[in-house]
């Protein structure tokens, strides 16, 4: 079982390696974000394995709350691609917008 | 062979068949043509892979504290994962970075900007 | 008023499962932490029908394992697509969609997107159409088929 764990372990580390290069080459900045949305996935499920292989499960708390944070950084960062800023007076210029 | 073994059995299967997946999905991310095509790509290591591997470890899962925390380490995934792909998706719909081919399709397709 | 006894309910029994300690002062700690939240999230005004859809979660588990069934069968295509990237026909669909609430179109976007091969791009709540990514002709064609959305609409119960 050990053997499993780490075989997961360094294919989820190979695949970390291939989306972070697709971040670096970007061209757009929308491969980057795709691409560390993906790495967060990876970083995820890489927490939740070691946890397991570490036999250490309050690491899954961790998993759980990299997730969620993940997801709003995503979000964040489309936002401020979008207004140029986090600020809530973007709220106005959303409501012309539409 | 009693029922662990062979739940133990499954779950080195599908975390192994996880992996395979996830590493297929970067290199799709990698590998694909435009920015919409990679996040097919993407969708793989959040659906498959993810899923894969949090069900062979749901399997090794050794109590019911772990069990739960997996389950929703799951749901959370794959309530967030299309939202964030479709966030994504959507903002380079509005941006002026969309790929050729699909562009002027836009145009006559949707009147309004 | 019952949305946050709801929600408030929904909250506790996830600190109950999460928490492992069962003693009253944190039990009580617990439960002022979940209505909190709750009131917190009423005043936001995101506790309605479409922040807290349960309609739809109740009757989520019907279609779980044709869901799972689905995105394993096209997680196998894009795995082929991957492996020989000149087979990838990208194009955009536009799928009509029969959801009559926004948390069904919401869900059947979010389903659209889960199976991979296609990503919702955009969503036109007043005409109600999706407008879809497809991979290959062959993924444009699946989602143009009436079988999803019509789980979808089965899901809302209407």
């Amino acid at each position: 079982m050990e053997i499993a764990l780490a075989m997961t372990l360094i294919a989820l580390g190979i695949a970390a390696t291939l989306a972070i290069i697709r971040a670096t080459l970007g061209p757009t900045s929308f491969d980057r974000v795709l691409a560390v949305n993906a790495v967060g996935s990876i970083a995820v499920l890489l927490i939740a394995v070691y946890g397991f292989f570490d036999g250490r499960p309050a690491f899954l708390d961790i998993a759980m709350l990299y997730a969620l944070i993940n997801f709003i950084g995503t979000i964040a960062i489309l936002k401020f691609f979008r207004f140029g800023t986090l600020g809530d007076h973007v709220l106005h210029e959303d409501e012309e917008d539409a | 062979m009693s029922a662990t073994d062979i739940m133990q059995f499954i779950g080195i299967a599908s975390l192994l068949i996880g992996s395979l997946a996830v590493i297929f999905g970067a290199l799709g991310l990698l590998r694909l043509g435009d920015v919409y095509q990679r996040m097919h790509g993407a969708g793989i290591v959040d659906t498959g892979g993810a899923g894969l591997i949090l069900f062979g470890l749901l399997m090794l899962s050794p109590d019911w504290t772990v069990t739960v925390r997996l389950i929703l380490i799951g749901f959370i995934l794959v309530m967030t994962g299309p939202t964030a792909t479709h966030a994504i998706a959507r903002a380079v719909r509005l941006s002026d970075q969309e790929p050729d081919n699909l562009k002027a399709k836009k145009n006559s397709e949707r009147g309004r900007g | 008023m019952r949305q946050i006894a709801l929600s408030t309910a929904l909250l506790y029994a996830l600190w109950l499962l999460l928490s492992g300690h069962y003693n009253g002062l944190l039990l009580t700690l617990g439960f002022f932490s979940a209505l909190g939240a709750s009131l917190i999230a009423a005043r936001m005004g995101v506790l309605d029908e479409e922040g807290l859809p349960m309609a739809i979660l109740m009757r989520l588990p019907k279609v779980t394992l044709w869901l799972i069934w689905e995105i394993l069968k096209s997680n196998m295509g894009v795995v082929r697509v991957i492996l020989n990237p000149k087979l990838a026909r990208p194009q955009m669909v536009s799928v009509k969609a029969s959801q009559k609430t926004v948390a069904g179109l919401v869900t059947h976007a979010n389903f659209i997107t889960l199976t991979p091969g296609t990503v919702s791009v955009d969503v036109d709540e007043t005409e109600n159409t999706i407008l879809v990514h497809g991979l290959t002709d062959a993924f444009a064609a699946a989602c143009l088929e009436p079988d999803m959305d019509a789980k979808v609409s089965s899901l809302e119960g209407k």
